[in-house]
Parts: C-alpha cells; structure tokens; sequence
C-alpha cells in the first residue's frame, strides 16, 4: 500500500536525474569546446605586408626588434589578455599638401584659388604649388607607440619645408629655371625634421606636383615666356643673317680677285703673243720694208673680204663719175644696191 | 545530488569572480600613462604598460592619458613683423604629456591641453616675430632667412612654460603655413604683373637691339671684305698692266710698224659677216682691176 504514491514520484525524480545529467554532460562538452574556441582565437595572421605587435596585458611581447612579429601564422592569448596591433610597413603612402588644381579649360578663366593657398617665394611673389611625399613605415614602434597621429606629423613637415624652401627661391627659380633645386632642398629639408622628430617613418621621394603663377598673373607671365622666345628669333635671325652675308661676300671676293686674275693672264698674254708676232715680222720688215707691208696688207683684206655678205668695188671714172663692180663670191646673197649711180650684174 | 549542484554554482561563482577581477585590475598598454587616485587624491603615476591591481571604485580611479606624441595645428593668425608687415601665419607643435599628474591637475585631457597650447604657441609666435623683419621669412638670400633661428626661438619660450603650467613636453614645432593678408594679394598680383611686363618688353628690346647690331657688323665686315678685295683686284690688274707695259717696250724698236699692225688687226675684227663693204678701185690688190702691174724699181 505505501509502496504506490512512492513507486511514481521515484519513476519521475529518476527520470529527472537522468534527464540533467545527460544535459550536464552535454554542458560539460560544449563548455570544453567553448573553452577550445576561445583559445584557438587567439590564432592570427600577419599578412605579407604588414608588421604586428602583441600586447599581453598591455606590454608588448619581447625585447627590442623581437617586438615586432612577422608575417605568418601565430598565436597568443585570447583578447583581452592579449592585443594585437599592426600596421602596413611595405605599402607607399602619400601625403600631398593641398589636392592638385584642376587643369584649366582652355579660353575659360582659370581655376580659382584662395588668398591662403598661394606660397611666398623669396622675393615676396606669390605662386600655387602642391607637393606630394611619398614614405614607408620603417619603424613600427615608433610608429604605433610613439606617435599618436604619425601621418599628421607628416604632413605638417611637408608644408613645412615648402614654405620655408619656397622662401628663398626667387618666382621664376621656383616656377622654370630652377624646379630641380627647388624639389631636391625640399626633400632634403623633409629627411632631416622626419629622422629627427623620430616618428619613424622613410622617406621615398617628396615630388613637386604642379606648380604655376597664381591664375590672375598667368597671362602675364606666359608673354615674358613670348617674349624672351621673340628675342631668341630675332637674335637668331640676324644670326642667319650674317652668315648669309659672309658665304656671299667670300663669293663676291673670291670673283672679282679671279676676274682680276683672268684679266691679267689674258692681257698678258695678248701682248706677249703681239710682241712674239711683232718681232718676228720686224726682222722681216727690216729687210724689205715696202713687199712686207704689202704682202701684210692684202693678206688681212683677203681674210676679211672672205666673210663679209658683199663687196663694192668702186671704179672711179675718167669723168669723175663712180664705177660699181660686184664682187661674186662662193656664198653671196645679192644684198640692197648702193647709193649713188653704179653697175650691177 | 551533489554532483548536480557543483556545477551550476560554480559557474555562478566563476563569473563573479571574473567580473571582480576586473574590478581590480587595470591593463595599461603600450603608449598609455595613467594616474591612480585614492578618494580623488592623485597617488601613483602608471609609466610603464602592463597589469596593475587596484581598489575598484569608489575607492581608487584611474586617469587614463594617451602618453604618445600628438601633433597640433595651430590657428591660422595675423600677425606684425618688426617692419610693420603683415602677414598670417599657423604653426604646428609636436607635444606629449610629461608630467601625468601635474596634466591630471592643470589640464585634464587633451583638447584642454591643445586649447592651453595653442594660447601659449600664439603668444610667443606674436613676439617672436615681432622682433624680426619680414626679410627673415622671405628672401632670396639664403643667409638672411632666419627660420631655424626663429623657430628655435618660440620653442625655446614655449617649452619651459608648458612643463612648468600644464606638464606636457613641446617635442619640436614649425610654421606649416604662412601667406600675405587677402588684402595684400591683389597688390602682389598687381606688382607681379608689372614686373613681367617690363621684363617682357626688355627682352624684346635687348632681341631687337641685338639683332640690329649682328646685321650691321655683319654688313660692315662685308663692306670691308669686299673693299680689300677690291683693293686686290686693282693690285692685280695693275701688275698686269705693267706686265704688258714691259712687252710694249718691244714695239718701240718701230712704232710706225706696230700701229700698221695694229690697224690691220682691227681692220680684221671690224669687218664681220653682215658687212657691205665699198671699196675704192685704187686699193690693192684691187688695183689690178685697173690694170695696175708691177713696175720695176
């Protein structure tokens, strides 16, 4: 009889037991997974270009240069026991001092640019400049731990050395004859401050973007640009010029001395021929001055009576009256008759 | 029975644990500093990172402060030269607590401290540059730019004060922007333009004036070239007269004859092919037309 009402509540109560200890024992395994997860989390991965540090409550792990945890796969305590910190140590950043002008539309005004953005250069011009500074993260420490806004110290010391290296290159070193100087006394300034305020970071190169007179005075300058490019064409013009002149003198020159020259040969040569021929018909002459004479003279008239188109012979008449006989020759074309009363045939 | 009970418990126990050790503990990590008061009364000063047991609050706080360098950009200011120039000028400052408790007390944290900071750099700036001239700042002697000295100057001022008032360390400072007033601008622009002008005209004229010059050397050496070798010709045709004067000599053994000769040859060249000549019956050898025969001496 007693054993009935006890007999149920045991039936359940043993179920019961069963049931929590099943579900404990379930709650032990999840809790060892649990456990098991929470720490395989403090597995991390330091990729190819960054660098890490771990912070084990708060203290970066190691000493020195073993601080900083290369690339690959490691493991530490779970947050927040443990804290992981990196930063890109490869990567090229950029700062730049101001975004670049746009480039401006040709025939249009041109970009509009605020009092504060012009630089001064040495010889209180003004002028826009934008300047760029490229760097790499080199010490990370220094980097994370030392600096709390790093890329701004950068920044501030870019514009720093520009305006304080713009300052002493007079507008047109700084805009045309001297950019390199310009660009190299920059970066050289920038290398210095960045290794001394420590802030851990190498400088690549510090590039000058653009740079150009202030947009109100552009055209201004643009025609000293004209202008000195006039001075070079007339200057080589003239130039030209010269040179044409001295070839053509030098010709000129050279031809009236050869006249000259040709001048003399021929003269002298003419009267050394006459003289030779002279001599030689003066010995002649000497003996037989009259036949010479003569002989020479009928010589030249037949030489020059054989080329011309007609000859006249005139015959004095008893009575005073001209006598026309017509020389036939080889090659004669009978041409228009004398004045004056004469015969032809 | 008992086994059931442990767990649960024990849970519970653990998490209060845990949640009272945070109570008690702090992490200080890398680039932090902190100050411990016990009742608001500052009492240890944390440097160095890592983990530290404490009273839980009400009884001990922690201040917290990042100890790392932080940069500042100042405000963009007008500002006098020792010559009356205007000119405005912003500055930026490298600075970090030095002194977390002196901080904790003067200042409080940082936007106060950049805000005192400011005020201090502003001031210093101000009478520094009113002691130089604007051609330490912009000039194209490099001797006479005074920056380095400048700068060194108001860090110089600066540094001492800001330990001693609000225990922060000035690492380092600069100018990162200067300009001329807005109103100033279009003056400099104006000036600008004239000067461009003139140099623009001056090149013309030093291209035109050079040009002209080059011609005219170039015209007056051909003159002379050209006059020398006139010169020469002459020489040259003088010595060829001479020459032949030499040869004339010859004829004078019988000028008579040579100015036969001479007729005869021109007598010759003068009769060309187009010719018509009339020739009188007396000359021979046409006299023979008349019947003329030789007579004997």
């Amino acid at each position: 009889m007693t054993e009935k009402p006890v007999k149920a509540p045991e039936t359940g109560a043993a179920a019961l037991v069963e049931a929590l200890d099943t579900s404990f024992r379930l709650l032990r395994w999840a809790l060892a997974g649990l456990l098991g997860v929470y720490l395989l989390s403090g597995l991390f991965v330091v990729r190819q270009q960054e660098r890490a540090f771990v912070l084990v409550f708060g203290r970066a792990q190691g000493i020195g240069d073993e601080r900083v945890r290369p690339p690959g796969l490691h493991w530490t305590l779970p947050r927040p026991f443990a804290e992981i910190r990196r930063v890109e140590t490869e990567r090229v950043r950029v700062v730049m001092t101001a975004a670049p002008l746009p480039a401006p539309e040709p025939g249009g005004p041109g970009p509009t640019v605020a009092w504060d953005e012009y630089l001064l250069a040495g010889d209180a011009n003004l002028l826009h400049a934008v300047w760029a500074l490229r760097y790499t993260v080199r010490d990370p420490a220094a980097w994370l731990f030392g600096f709390e806004n790093p890329d701004a110290a950068l920044r501030n010391e870019l514009a720093h050395a520009v305006i304080r290296t713009t300052a002493r290159f007079a507008v047109d070193a700084a805009l045309r004859t001297d950019v390199e100087s310009l660009r190299a006394a920059v970066e050289e300034t920038v290398r210095r401050r960045v290794a001394a305020i420590g802030v851990g970071a190498q400088v690549e190169r510090v590039d000058l973007v653009s740079a150009a007179p202030p947009p109100p005075v552009a055209a201004a300058f643009d025609s000293v640009v004209q202008s000195e490019q006039e001075r070079s064409r007339l200057i080589g013009e003239a130039r030209a010029y010269a040179a044409r002149v001295e070839n053509e003198t030098t010709g000129a020159a050279a031809r009236l001395r050869s006249e000259a020259e040709a001048y003399r040969r021929r003269l002298v040569a003419e009267v050394a021929a006459e003289a030779d021929y002279f001599t030689a018909v003066y010995a002649r002459y000497l003996a037989q001055p009259e036949v010479i004479a003569q002989t020479l003279h009928q010589e030249t008239l037949r030489r020059a009576l054989r080329r011309v188109a007609g000859v006249y012979y005139l015959r004095p008449s008893p009575d005073g009256k001209q006598e026309l006989r017509l020389w036939l020759g080889p090659r004669r074309q009978p041409s228009a008759p004398a004045e004056g009363a004469g015969e032809r045939r | 029975m008992a086994k059931r009970n442990y767990w649960m418990p024990a849970l519970g126990l653990l998490l209060l644990a845990l949640f009272a050790l945070t109570q008690v503990m702090a992490i200080l990590r890398e680039g932090e500093t902190a100050v411990l008061t016990t009742f608001e009364q500052p009492r240890r000063v944390l440097e160095r990172p890592g983990l530290y047991f404490r009273w839980p609050w009400p009884v001990q706080r922690l201040y917290r402060f990042d100890a790392r360098v932080r940069v500042l950009e100042g405000t963009f200011e007008q500002t006098l030269t020792r010559d009356g120039k205007n000119i405005v000028v912003m500055l930026f400052a490298g600075w970090r607590v030095r002194d977390p408790l002196r901080f904790l007390e003067r200042v409080g944290g940082a936007a106060q401290a950049e805000q005192n900071l400011n005020g201090l750099i502003s001031n210093y700036k101000n009478a520094v540059l009113g002691r130089r001239p604007f051609a330490a700042l912009v000039n194209t002697d490099p001797a006479a730019l005074k920056f380095d000295e400048i700068e060194s100057e108001i860090l110089a001022a600066v540094q001492p004060e800001a330990r001693e008032r609000y225990g922060v360390e000035v690492e380092f400072l600069g100018i990162r922007k200067l300009a001329l007033p807005e109103a100033i601008t279009e003056k400099v622009f104006e000036r600008m333009r004239a000067e461009r002008k003139e140099a623009a005209e001056r090149y013309r004229a030093e291209g035109e004036g050079e040009a002209i010059a080059i011609r005219a050397e170039a015209d007056s050496r051909r003159d002379q070239r050209l006059a020398a070798a006139d010169a020469e010709a002459r020489r040259i045709r003088a010595a060829g007269d001479a020459a032949a004067a030499e040869f004339f000599q010859t004829f004078e053994k019988d000028p008579e004859l040579a100015i036969f000769l001479r007729k005869l040859e021109v007598l010759y060249e003068t009769l060309g092919t187009n010719a018509t000549v009339v020739i009188g019956a007396d000359t021979p050898p046409f006299d023979l037309l008349r019947g003329a025969l030789p007579q004997k001496p």
